[in-house]
């Protein structure tokens, strides 16, 4: 890249530079299915490929940017014998080609640096593939082969004659040539290149006129028709210019049958061989050097289809293209470029005149949003005024949506880059894989794709290497000896889920186990205890790999822990599912946008914050009795005890310092309001409690200050709670980054402005995690051990039961499961008939025998009050029998573990407390099996 | 207070801050607007105050009260927000004054007996007439704490 203009990059050049990146990325693709396809590759393909590059090499040309150019035009050889079908599309054709693409790629980066790229490399991969020697370097460009190698030679060396006495002579160096080849499949013009002025070519072409080749065969062209070669140039001036003519050479060597030339014409091609009467085939147009090329093709095909149906020309139109080379001559001249590329209406914008626009918009909505309550206070309803406001609604909605489209972009962006990756891959371990895509054209923003990259690359990497099998493998386990690995993304839920499938090895969770164990990253006492799912998460752990040895593709034990941090930031979370032999899924869930985050507005003290709801996963309510329940102090931490979970809590106020001020913030007087942990505020509800009486519960709701909302927060796997004081709000906020004076400050991920104005923190959960030195492993260890100990005592751990909790007097409570009750019906005490020591009660005309706890319980004995006890009538009786409850206390839904302990009877399953009484979970089963022996004796008696 | 006078070659604009009267070259700034809701922004440095809501710009404001240790001051009517010309940041101040135009002569370099503390943040002083004009020189408030920033990034 030697060259005059090059120095400094133009405005034209950086145009040319942005279409040559365009051309590059189009390029891979075809190359990729001509892989596919092989020997049957499509000619269209090919073609379509090879426009790619032509116009690189236009472009390239155009910036006077040599090496690439040289590079395109090798391999555009390549492609030129492919579409001649002269050379079959093998993997080693295409490795040549993509090599050369990768070697194009680095050279287009390095456009505007002094740097360039050796690119000798390639050029001979090239050749090799053509069978063809390595040019004797003449000026870099590679010669094809040549129906007449002396002829061209002696183009090359000498300089060009011209014929016209009026036109200029040029007696130049090669610099003010310009290379051009006809673009003919034909064998006239084998091989042929001229050199042509390139200030006429120019002219010629910025005139919109067609360039053609044109050879005149002395014998059947002038001579047969009375002509000679100075009509015929006559001719040809009437008609344009004419460009360039080897009438010199071709005289003075021994070529008899005819001359070429080039001329520059506003007819088309039919039109020229009429008037010059000549045959199609004679003439071509001219493969310039220039990027118009291709819109003056498309013009001119359009034409040229035209043409055929009019007048069919058998040299021009007969037959289908033919693998049989000889046949050449019948190929259309023009067929390859018959089908117009597509042509999509865009233009180019620069991001950040777009992400200028949506903050822009972004205010004009929160104006909107402000301007409403205000004007709704002078606005009557319906008022002109009014239905403008609603207008100014649609219309702003209507605008910030179609700039958010703007900077989206189709998921096939990123995911066709991975056919290569795929197939490079596979290639160097020697698998075989196949990549289906799914759902391509799935839109996301820009930022988002571009920070996706990274990990997708990861993850298919793994699929490749750990996933799939060797082909042989595979055979055996009677799989397709190919692989695949399916992408398949979709719209769900305001979030874009990708999901990476492959149908490999699958992840064995117990392997999974024992290598993170042997690293030392899961404890002894967690081995039995984890779940399959669990087991196969320990992947995620930093500095886990499971593949046995270090490949340069993956496995270097920062795989997966990456992955999921680099997901996490873009606030999407990432799922892992496998089946041993079976394959894995990998399921990402990302959301559309960057920049707009539904975020739940939540308050401590005076502060506002904003939590992203990405990272919430629920939000609990605490009262006063159910802090007494679930919050614990574990060696001075709290933690909150949900559905037989441990989860750490935080308090946001006390975590950021937050003060409460009794007095305005302005006036400075910090009164701070002193609570202490909600752990201790245990003791004062159980201080009252003593004094209450329980279960009344609607006095201390209305208490706001003991009403504490526990936001529970994703962090991976992990959960921990953060306690807030007030929820106000869902609100999708724009982020924006944290100015460089705070932007150190981890717990926060940016700022945000509510739709009040308000300015507002975002919460950022790992940051807060990490303020906090939250550490999530010795807390999960105090859980493991804490359900161990529990489940020592008992094996149904943590099953979900409904309870009916019932009182058989003073301070003892009982509880049934309400699936083994069938009824419960109040009686009178005073209408309960005496028997012996049997008690009856009539029901719906029948006697019932009715049993107390004690009857069969080491408890005390049932106390009946006057006005009205229970009986409650147990299911799976064969009689009709009921059990005294001298109160019903209430229906419970727990899970809580069951505490067993020595001195609980046989059929009493554990113990539990519920708001703070202490119940006997009766074994339904052991317990009728009772009753059904008392009712026999009482039979027998 | 002088009035306006256009013909000096430095103008200042003057605020109160904790009851020192203070100029900033007019040419540092760029809008003085009155107290807007400062958010506070938890755990950070002591000398930033919040964030502002500028016309849907969010700005940093710093309390350059406690750059220069002078006393704490509440938050009242009279506050004012000025914004630096440069940066999206600001300072608030107690009261917003007159623009105070000065010569070179009047300018002085500041006494020997000023903390190194508060001379850190300063250019010079202008003695004027009824009171010492203490000036604020922005580069320098901007670019030390700035680096204060950088040091505390170290260890936090």
């Amino acid at each position: 890249m030697s060259n005059e203009n090059h120095d400094s990059l133009d405005a034209m050049s950086s145009e040319f530079i942005a279409e040559i990146k365009d051309d590059l990325a189009s390029l891979e693709p075809d190359l990729l299915i001509m892989e596919e396809k092989g020997a049957n590759v499509d000619g269209e393909l090919i073609n379509h490929a090879f426009r790619s590059i032509h116009s690189i090499k236009g472009g390239a040309g155009f910036i006077n940017f040599e090496a690439l150019s040289n590079l395109s035009h090798a391999m555009e050889n390549v492609l030129m014998r492919a579409r001649e079908k002269k050379l079959v599309i093998t993997s080693k054709v295409v490795d040549a080609l993509l090599s050369g693409f990768d070697k194009m790629k680095l050279m287009v980066d390095l456009i505007g640096t002094d740097k360039t790229r050796d690119y000798e490399e390639e050029i001979e991969n090239l050749h090799r593939v053509l069978d063809i020697e390595p040019p004797e370097k003449t000026q870099g460009r590679v010669k094809q082969k040549a129906k007449s190698k002396s002829l061209e030679k002696t183009k090359q060396l000498k300089p060009i004659e011209k014929k016209k006495k009026s036109k200029k002579q040029i007696k130049e160096k090669n610099g003010n040539l310009q290379t051009v080849k006809p673009l003919s499949e034909s064998a006239i013009f084998k091989g042929k290149q001229f050199f042509v002025d390139k200030k006429r070519l120019e002219n010629a072409l910025s005139s919109q006129k067609f360039v053609y080749a044109v050879k005149i065969g002395f014998e059947n062209d002038l001579a047969a028709k009375q002509k000679d070669v100075d009509s015929i140039i006559e001719d040809i001036n009437s008609i344009g210019d004419l460009l360039f003519s080897d009438l010199e050479d071709s005289k003075s060597g021994n070529k008899k049958d005819g001359f070429f030339c080039v001329i520059s014409t506003i007819l088309d091609l039919p039109l020229l061989s009429q008037v010059l009467e000549i045959k199609k085939n004679q003439i071509a147009l001219v493969d310039r050097q220039f990027t118009d090329y291709e819109t003056i093709l498309k013009g001119l095909s359009l034409q040229v289809e035209r043409e055929k149906q009019i007048h069919p020309e058998p040299s021009t139109l007969k037959g289908s293209p033919s693998l049989n080379s000889t046949e050449d001559l019948k190929k259309p001249i023009v067929a390859p470029i018959l089908t117009s590329p597509v042509t999509t209406q865009t233009i180019r914008i620069n991001v950040e005149l777009i992400s200028k626009l949506m903050n822009t918009v972004g205010e004009m909505a929160l104006a909107r949003k402000q301007l409403r309550p205000l004007l709704e206070m002078v606005v009557e309803e319906n008022s002109p005024a009014d239905k403008m406001m609603q207008n100014l609604d649609v219309v702003t909605t209507d605008l910030q949506e179609t700039i958010m489209q703007m900077r989206m972009q189709p998921i096939i962006d990123l995911m066709g880059k991975y056919k290569r990756v795929v197939r490079d891959i596979a290639r160097r371990i020697s698998k075989k894989v196949d990549l289906i895509l799914d759902g391509v054209d799935v839109e996301v923003d820009r930022n988002v794709l571009e920070k996706l990259a990274n990990p997708v690359t990861h993850l298919i990497r793994n699929c490749i290497d750990h996933g799939i099998e060797m082909p042989q493998e595979r055979l055996k386990l009677s799989k397709p000896e190919t692989g695949t690995i399916n992408i398949k993304s979709f719209h769900q839920g305001g979030h874009v889920h990708i999901v990476i499938s492959d149908d490999g090895i699958g992840i064995d969770p117990q392997m999974v186990l024992s290598k993170a164990f042997e690293k030392g990253l899961v404890s002894e006492d967690q081995l039995d205890k984890l779940t399959n799912k669990q087991k196969i998460d320990l992947i995620f752990l930093p500095g886990f790999s499971t593949s046995e040895e270090i490949t340069d593709i993956s496995g270097r034990g920062v795989g997966m822990d990456v992955v999921k941090t680099n997901i996490e930031k873009l606030r999407g979370q990432i799922e892992i599912d496998s089946i041993k032999g079976e394959g894995t899924n990998v399921h990402l869930i990302i959301p559309l946008t960057l920049a707009i985050v539904p975020s739940l507005i939540v308050s401590a003290g005076e502060s506002k914050f904003a939590i992203p709801q990405v990272s919430i996963k629920e939000v609990i309510f605490l009262e006063p009795g159910e802090i007494y329940k679930q919050v614990e102090n574990i060696a001075g931490s709290e933690v909150l005890r949900l559905r037989d979970q441990l989860l750490p809590i935080l308090r946001l106020r006390s975590l950021l310092g937050i003060k409460t001020y009794v007095q305005k913030p302005e006036t400075g007087e910090e009164t701070e309001e002193k609570r202490e942990r909600i752990a201790d505020r245990r003791k004062e509800a159980e201080a009252s409690d003593a004094s209450e009486k329980r279960l009344e519960k609607k006095e201390r709701r209305q208490n706001r200050w003991d009403a504490t909302y526990v936001i529970l927060l994703k962090l991976g796997v992990n959960i921990f709670g953060l306690c807030v004081d007030e929820l106000s709000d869902i609100e999708e906020v724009v982020v924006e980054p944290l100015s460089e004076y705070i932007k150190h400050l981890k717990h926060f991920a940016g700022t945000a402005i509510l739709g009040d104005g308000d300015v507002v923190m975002i919460l950022d959960t790992p940051g807060i995690a990490s303020l906090s030195s939250l550490r999530f492993d010795s807390i999960k260890n105090e859980e493991i051990k804490r359900n161990q100990l529990i489940e020592k005592g008992d094996d149904t751990k943590g099953k979900k039961r409904s309870l009916i909790v019932f009182s058989n007097g003073e301070k003892e409570y009982f509880a049934l499961e309400l699936k083994s009750i069938s009824r419960l019906e109040p009686i009178i005490p005073s209408s309960i008939h005496y028997t012996g020591d049997l008690r009856y009660v009539e029901y719906n005309g029948q006697a019932v025998l009715l049993f107390s706890m004690n009857e069969f319980l080491p408890v005390g004995e049932c106390v009946l009050n006057d006005e009205e006890v229970f009986a409650i009538f147990p299911k799976h009786i064969s009689s009709k029998v009921g059990i005294i409850a001298s109160k019903i206390i209430d229906t419970f839904v727990t899970n809580e573990k069951l505490k067993k302990d020595a001195s609980c009877p046989d059929s009493v399953l554990g113990k539990l407390f519920i708001d703070g009484m202490m119940v006997q979970v009766i074994d339904h089963e052991k317990f009728v099996g009772m009753i059904e022996d008392r009712t026999q004796n009482a039979k027998d008696a | 207070m002088n009035s306006i006078r256009l013909d000096h070659k430095f103008q200042y604009v003057t605020f109160r801050l904790a009851h020192n009267l203070i100029g900033i070259n007019i040419l540092d700034i760029r809008e003085i607007v009155p107290y807007i809701k400062i958010t506070r922004i938890q755990q950070a440095q002591e000398f930033i105050l919040g964030l502002i809501n500028l016309r849907g710009q969010i700005l940093t404001i710093l309390d350059v009260g406690v750059l220069l240790g002078l006393e704490k001051r509440k938050i009242h009517s009279q506050s004012h927000i000025i914004m630096f010309k440069h940066k999206d940041v600001g300072f608030i101040v107690d009261q917003i004054g007159d623009v105070i135009g000065a010569d070179k002569k009047n300018i002085e370099s500041i006494p020997a007996n000023i903390e190194p503390g508060t001379k850190k943040y300063m250019e010079n002083i202008i003695n004027l007439p009824e009171e010492v004009l203490m000036i604020l020189d922005a580069k320098k408030v901007l670019l030390h704490t700035q680096t204060d920033d950088e040091m505390s990034k170290e260890y936090s």
